[in-house]
C-alpha cells in the first residue's frame, strides 16, 4: 500500500503537468473551434502534394515531394515520397495516435511518435493530420495583433501536459475568416523555437480550406527554413485500402 | 629416459644453420603471440578502468517509468533509490546519481546535437580525475548554476572560449521540447576515450532541462571498495529496491548492458493504460565490457591467423628439419640401436631435441618480446583522439604482459613441436640398426 501511493505521488510529477491555467477562456475555444471547423475536412477524403524545400545556409536546397492521402474523418493519413530517388518509396502511415515510417530498404515498419518531423525538415507530420487543439492544451485569447495586413485573433495554447512537442504556442487567426496566418512555437522555457506562416489557402468547398503555401521558419538555426506547396488537390473518394501499411510496401516495389 | 635429455639439448646446435633458421620463426611466433595477449589484457583493463572512471559504475542503474502504459526514459524517485541502495551497503559504497542528455547546441549559425552529461559536482570527482582543463576552470564551473566544460573538439568546432553564453534546446523526456543557456567555463582535454566528447553539466541544471522531477536521474553508479562478487551485490540490491517498489532486472545481452550505461532512449511502447510501475536494469562493470569481449575476440582471431600460418611454416620446418637430422646421422641412429637404444628411445631423443629448440628459441622470444611490448607502451606517444583512445591511456598503448601468457605461449610451442615432430622422429626410431649402419652417404 506504502508502495503504491508512493507511486501515486511520483506519477503526479512524472506526468509533466504543466502550470497551466485549468480552465479554457470561452472565446477562444470558440475561435478554435470555428478555425477546425474549416481546416478539419470532415466527411471527404483530399489527396495532394506537397513539395517542400527546405533551406539552410552554407547549403543548398534540400528538396521533398511528398503525395498525402487524408481522411479526416477517421482522422487517417498516409503520406509517400516521390523525391529524391534516395527518399522514394518511404512513407508514413497514422492512424489516430499511431505513427508508422516505412522504410523500403530494410522493408520495415518503425513505429515513430506522432511528434515526428518530416524528413528531418521544420514541418512536422502532424500537419496533414486533423487539428484537435482543444484534446491536448487549454486556450486563451491574448488580444489582437497585425500579422502583414492582416487583423489577427490571438490565441496562447498551452499544453495541458509535456508529451506535447510545444508547451506553449501562439495561434494567430485571421479576424476575417477564421483562418491561422501565423503560429509561433515556444519551448518549455518560452523560448521562440519556430514559427509558421500560412501564406496561402484553397477553398475545397462546403467552408472548408486547404492551406497551399506554408513556410516554417527555424528560429533558432540562423536562416533555416522549409517552404510548402500543397498542389493537385483533389477530394475525390480515397480507396480504403490506401489507408494502410500494406499500401505503402506495395508503392515501395 | 633421463639419459637422453642432456644429449638431446646438446644436439640442439649440432646443425647451426638449420637450427637458427627453425628458431627464427619460434622467435617471431613468440613475440608475436606475447603481443597479442598483452594487448588484450591491457585493452580489457584499460576499458574496465577507464569506463569506471568516466561513465559507468561497479554497479551501474538505469530505468524507465510507465505512466498509464506510457513509457518514458528515466529513473523517477532515484533519490529513495539512493537510500536504499545506502542502507543496503553501508557507508564504505559510494553512490552518484548522473543525469543525461542529448540536446542541441546553437551558436552562429552551426548548431550539433551533443551530449550533457549532469553532475553533482562537489561530490562527483570522477571525471574531474580524468580531464585536464586547457581553458577555464573547475571552480568557475561548480560555482555557476549553468556552467559547464566543454570538450576541446566541440569549443573548436563552434569557435567557442570560455566565458561565452549558447542557448541549447532539448526534447525533454516526455516530448515537449526545452531551451536553456549555458555559460563556458571551462575547456577540457582527456585521454579516456569514454570521458571524449562530453559537455559536463550540473546535475540539476539537466535535470530542470529535461522537465524532470525532482527526484529523477538517468543513472544511479554504485562503487564498492573492492570490485568482486559483483554479481551478488546485485542480487542484494535488487531484493532491496524491489522492496522499496522498484521493478528490477539484469541486462539479457551486451547490448542491453551498454544501454544502461549510455541511459538509452527506449523505442516508445504503447503499454496496456493500466501498466504503472519504475522499472530498473542493473548491470555490473563485466557485463558492460561484455562488448569489449567481442571486439578482443575479433583482435585475438586476427592475431591469432597470423600466429597460425607461422605456427603452419614452423610445422613444415620441422618436419624438412628433422627428416634431413635423420638422414645425416643414420649412422649414429645404428650405434644407439646397436647398444641397446629401442625405437622408442630414438624418436625420444629426436623429439626432445626439437622440443628444446622450440622452448629455447620461445625464451628468447619472449625475453624480446618483452624489450618490444615494454618499448611501445613507454616510448611513443599517440593522440588519444576518436577509436584509438580506447586502447590509449594518457597516449600510451597499454600493454599488460602477464605470467599466464607467459605459460600459455611456453605451452603452445611445447605441445605444437612435439606433435610436428612425432612423425619424423618415429621414422628414424623405426630404422633398425643393421640398415642404419650400413646406409652409406
Amino acid at each position: 500500500m506504502k508502495n503504491f501511493l508512493t507511486f501515486l505521488l511520483f506519477s503526479s510529477f512524472t506526468l509533466g503537468i504543466l502550470p497551466a491555467q485549468v480552465v479554457n477562456d470561452p472565446k477562444a475555444v470558440a475561435l478554435i473551434q470555428a478555425m477546425e471547423a474549416k481546416i478539419n475536412i470532415d466527411g471527404r477524403d483530399i489527396t495532394s502534394t506537397f513539395t517542400l524545400v527546405q533551406k539552410k545556409e552554407g547549403e543548398a536546397d534540400r528538396v521533398l515531394k511528398i503525395r498525402v492521402a487524408r481522411r479526416d474523418s477517421q482522422s487517417k493519413f498516409t503520406l509517400l515520397f516521390q523525391f529524391p530517388d534516395s527518399e522514394k518509396g518511404k512513407g508514413y502511415f497514422r492512424s489516430g495516435d499511431d505513427l508508422y515510417l516505412y522504410l523500403p530498404t530494410t522493408r520495415e515498419f518503425v513505429y515513430r511518435n506522432r511528434k515526428d518531423d518530416v524528413g528531418s525538415t521544420d514541418v512536422r507530420t502532424d500537419i496533414f493530420a486533423r487539428s484537435d487543439v482543444l484534446s491536448q492544451n487549454t486556450v486563451k485569447l491574448l488580444g489582437t495583433e497585425k500579422v502583414a495586413r492582416f487583423d489577427t485573433d490571438v490565441v496562447e495554447l498551452t499544453g495541458k501536459t509535456l508529451d506535447v512537442s510545444f508547451p506553449y504556442q501562439k495561434w494567430y487567426l485571421r479576424t476575417s475568416d477564421g483562418l491561422p496566418v501565423k503560429v509561433e512555437n515556444y519551448s518549455a522555457s518560452k523560448t521562440l523555437l519556430r514559427t509558421f506562416y500560412y501564406v496561402d489557402y484553397k477553398s475545397v468547398g462546403g467552408g472548408q480550406f486547404l492551406f497551399t503555401k506554408l513556410m516554417a521558419v527555424n528560429n533558432l538555426e540562423n536562416n533555416q527554413k522549409t517552404l510548402l506547396s500543397n498542389e493537385d488537390i483533389s477530394t475525390d473518394k480515397i480507396q480504403d485500402y490506401v489507408f494502410s501499411q500494406a499500401y505503402l510496401e506495395e508503392q515501395s516495389r | 629416459m633421463p639419459f637422453y635429455l642432456p644429449m638431446a639439448f646438446k644436439n640442439i646446435f649440432r646443425q647451426k644453420k638449420r637450427s637458427f633458421t627453425l628458431g627464427i620463426n619460434y622467435l617471431v611466433v613468440s613475440v608475436l603471440l606475447l603481443g597479442l595477449f598483452s594487448f588484450s589484457e591491457g585493452v580489457r583493463t584499460n576499458i574496465s578502468e577507464n569506463i569506471v572512471t568516466a561513465n559507468a559504475g561497479h554497479l551501474t542503474i538505469s530505468g524507465q517509468t510507465v505512466v498509464n502504459g506510457k513509457t518514458y526514459v528515466g529513473i523517477s524517485g532515484a533519490t529513495e533509490a539512493v537510500k536504499t541502495l545506502e542502507k543496503t551497503f553501508g557507508g564504505q559504497t559510494q553512490i552518484l546519481t548522473r543525469y543525461s542528455v542529448s540536446s542541441t547546441l546553437y551558436y552562429r549559425g552551426l548548431s550539433k546535437r551533443l551530449s550533457f552529461i549532469g553532475i553533482e559536482a562537489e561530490k562527483d570527482t570522477r571525471l574531474q580525475d580524468q580531464i585536464s582543463i586547457t581553458s577555464g576552470s573547475w571552480k568557475d564551473y561548480a560555482s555557476q548554476e549553468n556552467g559547464v566544460i566543454l570538450y576541446k573538439d566541440l569549443a573548436e568546432y563552434f569557435g567557442l572560449k570560455v566565458g561565452d553564453e549558447v542557448v541549447i534546446s532539448s526534447r525533454s523526456r516526455f516530448g515537449a521540447f526545452n531551451t536553456g543557456n549555458i555559460k563556458i567555463a571551462g575547456i577540457y582535454a582527456t585521454g579516456n576515450f569514454f570521458a571524449q566528447g562530453l559537455v559536463i553539466s550540473h546535475f540539476e541544471f539537466i535535470r530542470k532541462l529535461d522537465l524532470a522531477d525532482p527526484g529523477a536521474a538517468s543513472q544511479i553508479y554504485v562503487f564498492f571498495p573492492e570490485m568482486k562478487d559483483l554479481n551478488a551485490k546485485r542480487e542484494l540490491a535488487m531484493s532491496a529496491l524491489e522492496v522499496s517498489g522498484f521493478r528490477t532486472s539484469k541486462p539479457e545481452t551486451s547490448s542491453d548492458a551498454i544501454s544502461v550505461v549510455a541511459a538509452a532512449s527506449p523505442i516508445y511502447k504503447l503499454l496496456g493504460e493500466n501498466v504503472n510501475e519504475r522499472r530498473l536494469t542493473i548491470a555490473t562493470v563485466d557485463e558492460v565490457l561484455g562488448i569489449v569481449a567481442s571486439v578482443l575476440a575479433g583482435v585475438n582471431a586476427a592475431g591469432g591467423f597470423i600466429a597460425a600460418i607461422l605456427l603452419f611454416i614452423i610445422a613444415v620446418s620441422i618436419f624438412i628439419n628433422l627428416r634431413m637430422s635423420i638422414n645425416d646421422r643414420i649412422q649414429e641412429i645404428g650405434t644407439l640401436r646397436a647398444i641397446g637404444a629401442e625405437a622408442k628411445h630414438v624418436t625420444s631423443l629426436f623429439m626432445l631435441e626439437s622440443i628444446f629448440l622450440g622452448l629455447v628459441f620461445t625464451l628468447i622470444g619472449l625475453g624480446v618480446g618483452l624489450v618490444v611490448v615494454f618499448f611501445v607502451a613507454n616510448v611513443p606517444t599517440f593522440p588519444a583522439d576518436g577509436w584509438a583512445g580506447l586502447f590509449l591511456n594518457k597516449g600510451k598503448f597499454v600493454l599488460t604482459p602477464t605470467l599466464g601468457s607467459f605459460l600459455l605461449i611456453l605451452g603452445i610451442t611445447g605441445v605444437f613441436t612435439a606433435l610436428f615432430s612425432y612423425f619424423p622422429a618415429r621414422y628414424g626410431g623405426k630404422i633398425p640398426a643393421v640398415v642404419a649402419l650400413n646406409k652409406t652417404h
